[in-house]
């Protein structure tokens, strides 16, 4: 797995290849749905972190978390997200509790910088609503 | 002009709007749900040239969901969506007969590609 560092942040060119279309209406709408959703997504993924529940159902709720958030991470071009994403999946899945505990940390680094990556290309194409 | 019933079911509201936005100005008619429960009561359902389900959904499996569409309505096409497309295809049973899978996400290409090659080679854009 590529180290998650090395990653862009938000890749337009993955959103524009996905989509096949790079109009700033499309853009809008991916980014902002986006951005809308994988709010929730990261917040129980945080929340759940704060708790440290480790029962087989958290567990299995995690991972299904963290495997929804991936797909929508990979059709906006959110590649560190979506690695960070894998990352905590498969911990998951295999109950690595050490893994799954210091890589949601991350979390807190990652996902302010992709929303400011967001909110700045959606004020780019003319959405004010950030 | 010829249309063709599309419906995708996924329980996550942002991946049925992406479809909807690739399908914006093809021949397709798109109809998109978000709880694989209520397929049954669908007026539209029995209007469906080909159904496409995600694999991880809450309550029932896209292949559960897929295979039972088979059995009650065998001429609609099924396609599972899969963002583990290997191990979805592993954990098959084997009665499922499926036309297609796509990995999740997938992008509008591989979705027209694999929707025209389904409909009988409509052309995908208007």
């Amino acid at each position: 797995m590529a180290d998650t560092a090395t990653l862009p942040v938000l890749d337009l060119n993955m959103l524009i290849a996905m989509y096949g279309d790079g109009s700033a209406e499309t853009i809008i709408l991916a980014l902002s749905g986006f951005r809308r959703e994988a709010a929730h997504y990261v917040q129980q993924l945080q929340d759940a972190g704060q708790h440290n529940v480790t029962t087989d159902n958290a567990l299995a709720d995690t991972a299904r978390l963290c495997h929804s958030l991936k797909s929508m991470c990979g059709l906006v071009g959110a590649a560190k997200l979506m690695q960070l994403c894998m990352i905590l999946e498969q911990a998951a899945r295999q109950h690595d509790l050490t893994t799954l505990q210091s890589e949601r940390l991350k979390l807190a680094e990652v996902w302010p910088e992709l929303l400011s990556q967001l909110d700045l290309i959606l004020l780019q194409h003319g959405y004010v609503d950030v | 002009m010829l249309m063709c019933n599309i419906l995708f079911i996924d329980d996550d509201a942002f991946i049925l709007s992406a479809y909807q936005r690739m399908l914006r100005g093809s021949v397709y008619q798109g109809f998109y749900l978000q709880q694989p429960a209520l397929l049954w009561q669908q007026a539209y359902l029995s209007s469906l040239t080909i159904v496409l389900a995600d694999q991880q959904m809450p309550g029932i499996t896209g292949s559960q969901l897929l295979l039972k569409l088979q059995l009650d309505y065998p001429e609609i096409k099924r396609v599972l969506i899969s963002g583990d497309l290997t191990l979805a295809i592993k954990q098959l049973v084997p009665e499922l007969i499926l036309d297609a899978a796509l990995p999740k996400p997938c992008s509008k290409v591989a979705l027209l590609d694999c929707l025209q090659r389904l409909s009988g080679g409509l052309t995908a854009t208007t």
